[in-house]
């Protein structure tokens, strides 16, 4: 079997669904090799590898599928996704990536036990990266590392799954935007929400009770999923928020919500960032 | 006094500045929770953590708090290297003395919901 991709994949729902039919088409097949033609994409968004990776991952993992994919596809027309480590990450070659242009937020995986590996990351790669530099107040960093560390507490506490969370960005100097998405593989907002508050029964309504501050911690109070402040910092500049758990592709649009039904579901939560200045 | 208090470095308990994880939180709860329960004063001693979240107060200091809210002046919060760590203890022990506290930042986001 072989899936084409083609055209462009961008960080938005059309992008997003791009990768569900690829998901969805591949999840039919078990023990098979199954090949990836990257020949007719002409843009492809780095952040997106991190969904792409999940996928392809778990595709391995549950269907015991074989993924193939032609390397020089990906050199010739998305190079980026040999600059960011998409394709070590692979051949399982622990190969460190060093991307030259300095576009890109390294894709990674980390587990829960990898605590301190992914503030370094959240630091390092992603905070301190030259496209972020200067544009971010401290007291704006502080709040932007508090609420992924938040989601990465989250992930540990709720997604329900070993897998790990999978992160990666892109910086795009002309366009003057940086991308960054982080994905977990887990249940998803509304299996633990639902539980705690019955009236909840729709993703939508879960991602709009997760992000107005709530949160499923066990114990006796309430805690915060890390999201309400990444929102407040979009509102304030203009920037993205996208948060994408179940059916429902839940959009910040800078000035206001969108939300949309999908039709397809994939596991877990996605939740995109995009800068703008 | 103070220095008769027990105390529990968090720095200690969980191997790593970084206290992000409720897990880690709920180490600390875990090794707080007699000497709250007994009605004894104690110190948690953030001295040497350079991150915090909400998620590791909530499990470690809203727990204890929870277990014990009449007698929560008995935990004493030391080391706290970053001004607005202090304001998040608060929201802490706070929500955990009154679930349904609503703060400013969430009043703020529900009017964006319905605007």
């Amino acid at each position: 079997m072989e899936y084409t991709f083609s055209g462009e994949l961008k960080t938005d729902l059309v992008g997003f669904k791009k990768l569900m039919h690829l998901y969805h088409i591949i999840s039919r097949y078990k023990g098979s090799t199954l090949k990836l033609n990257f020949g007719n994409v002409n843009f492809f968004d780095a952040n997106m590898s991190a969904i792409l990776l999940a996928m392809l991952q778990k595709l391995e993992m549950d269907n015991k599928n074989k993924i193939v994919i032609d390397y020089d596809q990906i050199d010739a027309n998305c190079d980026i996704l040999r600059r960011n480590g998409f394709i070590s990450h692979m051949q399982k070659n622990g190969e460190q990536v060093h991307d030259q242009r300095k576009s890109t937020v390294p894709l990674k995986t980390f587990k829960a036990t990898q605590a301190d590996d992914f503030v370094t990351y959240i630091e390092k790669d992603f905070l301190n990266h030259r496209g972020l530099d200067g544009h971010l107040s401290e007291r704006v960093i502080d709040k932007i590392k508090e609420s992924y560390l938040e989601i990465f507490s989250n992930v540990e506490l709720h997604s329900e799954t070993s897998r790990p969370l999978y992160t990666c960005g892109q910086y795009y100097p002309t366009k003057r935007e940086f991308k960054f998405t982080v994905v977990d593989v887990g249940v998803g907002f509304l299996t633990n929400i639902s539980k705690k508050n019955k009236a909840i029964s729709t993703y939508e309504a879960a991602i709009d009770w997760a992000i107005q501050g709530n949160s499923t911690k066990k114990g006796k109070t309430k805690g915060g999923t890390g999201l309400i402040n990444i929102l407040k910092y979009c509102r304030a500049s203009k920037g993205e928020f996208h948060i994408i758990s179940g059916d429902c592709y839940w959009r910040f649009t800078g000035t206001e919500i969108e939300k949309n039904t999908m039709i397809k579901y994939f596991c877990g939560t996605t939740v995109h960032l995009i800068f703008r200045y | 006094m103070q220095q008769n208090k027990p105390s529990i470095s968090v720095l200690e308990a969980i191997g790593t500045p970084n206290a992000i994880l409720h897990s880690f939180g709920m180490t600390v709860y875990d090794s707080a929770k007699v000497v709250v329960q007994e009605n004894k004063p104690i110190i948690i001693d953030f001295n040497g953590v350079r991150n915090l979240t909400s998620a590791f107060l909530h499990a470690s200091v809203g727990n204890l708090v929870s277990l014990n809210p009449a007698n929560s002046n008995l935990i004493t919060i030391t080391g706290l290297s970053n001004p607005q760590w202090e304001e998040k203890v608060k929201d802490a022990i706070a929500l955990a003395l009154d679930p349904k506290k609503r703060d400013a930042i969430e009043y703020e986001i529900n009017k964006l919901f319905s605007e």
